[in-house]
């Protein structure tokens, strides 16, 4: 009852373009209407070794901006210039330079650990909000700042962070007439980027495990022949993230692919094309034992689970074209979800069940959108030439997907749920297939 | 690839120009004479003599009579060098998503291996595969010309 007096409360207070805040965190930015005005905030940070201090706000800055939810107040506009957790804020100072928030943050090193503790004040309430303190090996202060962010945005939102989270996606670089597709990973702000594949073969959409210690993909089983490499299958690998061992996961007559696990980890659900046609089948990664799920002369592919595991999601042009349908788990109760103008694929579920995400293309161009479980509620979040292949923050709230521009240029962007803020992911190639970590770093 | 087979891929590609005039179909194939033994049952000689590709409507899997005739080419081919054995590629243009174009690629390479199963060549000679969007083929043209050309089921003797 609480909460929903104050959701109704913050709502009530946005409309009127005011800033508010509770007793225990504090919620004014809501995630779910947009924001086109940033909240501001500045972060007054203490760390002996000023060059840590600059390398941390940095990161720590640049994960609140990249929402377009917040904007950081520069250090060279404060009036306090005292620093550390237990100075007691000037509040007529930091309201002079129109800090809506403040988060004095101290940084020690401390037997080979690197400590930090926070306060984050709401300064037109001149009341404390939030505290945190988190410490972590040294080398980790990356992750560190990132967690400092996370909570800065869950204090000022309401909503989980998710600036401490991983990318996976398929690279994909020109070489001379040829394309080189790799499997690469990266945290969510484009930093410790690695490859996982060495571009030998063909790989598409890489797939995480719920545990976040393993990846699926897509990829084609090859024989060398004269020196040309020939391909036998196209099958599903998985590969052990610690110790980087590759391993054929799933392979039948046909073409197996698109792969995704279940919510639980234990079934990977994908589609087995043969003689034409295309099923959704499941196989259990215990026992091994395979079960179809779909049959008919169709194609039905882009399974996904629902985060309770009680629904599959999927795209099926049994109706003449594309659209979306979701069935139970056990393959029964099939039902069509969309029935808009054009062709609907790749649906993925959110992971808080509210919303499925789309691909969305026909002769009006291209979309992104979203769509209840329920079928109502549909509205497109962002449009562009050959966009497909939607993935969920942890949070649920911001969605990355590719885009293939007209010069072939192929990307990934973000998008808020609420349409606003599209943005391009830097990459150091090309860029298809993105899939968004569950887990933290 | 040898010097012989070039040139023979040469003159296939001179036949497939002049093939061109011709509106619809580029695969008509002007037959080019082979005087090289070593060539013959070449994959460069089933390219120049019978046509590697059919090409394919937008999300569509039927095979044309343009197709067909290709195919009965290919037929003929086959069964003139028995030992030779083939893998046919299905391939879609960019317009649909990843995932269904796998789909859609293996259902284009079938409609093209069932013809040739279907009129003699045997099972142990004809394996597919799909490469939906993600191997597309190379093309000069404009946008349209190009998705068409990969709208495609190519044949690729092994």
């Amino acid at each position: 009852m609480l909460d929903m007096l104050k959701k109704t409360l913050l709502i009530i207070v946005l409309c009127m373009g005011y800033l508010c805040h509770a007793e225990d965190s504090t919620v004014v930015v809501n995630v779910n209407k947009g924001v086109l005005k940033p909240v501001s905030i500045a972060i007054n940070a203490y760390e002996p070794s000023e060059q840590l201090r600059e390398k941390m706000l940095k990161v720590i800055n640049n994960d609140l901006q990249s929402t377009f939810l917040f904007r950081s107040i520069p250090e060279a506009a404060f009036l306090q210039n005292l620093r550390g957790v237990a100075v007691q804020p000037n509040f007529a100072l930091w309201k002079t330079i129109n800090s809506q928030y403040l988060a004095n943050l101290e940084i020690h090193r401390e037997g080979g650990l690197l400590k930090a503790s926070m306060v984050i004040y709401d300064v037109l309430g001149e009341t404390a909000v939030g505290r945190f303190s988190i410490s972590a090996a040294e080398n980790s202060w990356r992750k560190i700042a990132h967690r400092i962010a996370n909570n800065i945005y869950e204090r000022i939102t309401g909503e989980q962070g998710y600036f401490d989270t991983k990318i996976l996606y398929v690279s994909v670089q020109k070489k001379n007439r040829s394309k080189i597709h790799r499997i690469a990973l990266m945290d969510q702000d484009g930093h410790n980027h690695e490859f996982l594949t060495g571009g030998e073969s063909l790989v598409l959409t890489p797939r995480y495990a719920p545990n976040g210690q393993e990846i699926s993909y897509f990829t084609y089983q090859e024989k060398i022949v004269n020196g040309r490499r020939v391909p036998i299958a196209g099958c599903v690998y998985r590969l052990n993230l610690l110790t980087q061992r590759h391993e054929l996961l799933a392979r039948f007559q046909g073409m197996t692919y698109a792969p995704r696990y279940s919510p639980s980890g234990n079934l990977l659900v994908f589609s087995l094309s043969r003689g034409g046609s295309s099923s959704i089948y499941t196989l259990d990664l215990l026992t091994k034992r395979v079960t179809r799920l779909t049959k008919g002369r169709c194609i039905d592919t882009s399974p996904c689970y629902s985060p309770d595991g009680k629904y599959i999601v999927f795209n099926s042009d049994r109706g003449g074209t594309q659209q979306i349908y979701i069935m139970d788990a056990d393959g029964s109760n099939v039902r069509r979800l969309s029935f808009g103008k054009g062709r609907y694929a790749t649906p993925v579920w959110s992971p808080r069940g509210d919303w499925i995400a789309f691909t969305k293309f026909g002769k009006d161009g291209f979309f992104i959108g979203v769509i209840r479980p329920d079928g109502s509620g549909e509205r497109m979040l962002a449009s562009g030439n050959l966009v497909e292949g939607p993935t969920w923050s942890p949070n649920g709230r911001v969605i990355m997907f590719s885009h293939q521009d007209y010069a072939n240029r192929e990307k990934i962007f973000s998008v808020d749920i609420t349409g606003y803020n599209k943005h391009e992911i830097a990459t150091p190639y090309n860029a298809i297939d993105p899939e968004w970590s569950t887990h933290q770093l | 690839m040898n010097k012989k087979a070039e040139k023979l891929l040469a003159l296939a590609g001179l036949a497939l120009l002049a093939a061109c005039e011709c509106p619809k179909d580029p695969q008509v194939i002007t037959p080019v004479v082979i005087d090289d033994e070593s060539l013959r049952g070449s994959a460069a000689d089933f390219i120049a003599n019978a046509g590697d590709r059919v090409f394919y409507d937008y999300d569509k899997s039927t095979l044309s009579q343009e197709s067909e005739a290709t195919l009965l080419r290919q037929v003929e081919w086959l069964n003139k060098h028995e030992s030779r054995k083939v893998l046919v590629e299905g391939h879609c243009d960019p317009r649909g998503t990843r995932e269904y174009n796998i789909g859609l690629g293996e259902r284009r390479a079938n409609a093209a291996a069932k013809f040739l199963l279907d009129h003699g060549i045997s099972q142990d000679r004809v394996r597919t595969i799909s490469y939906g969007k993600d191997r597309p083929i190379e093309a000069q043209g404009t946008q349209e010309e190009v998705y068409r050309l990969n709208r495609v089921a190519i044949s690729v003797i092994e």
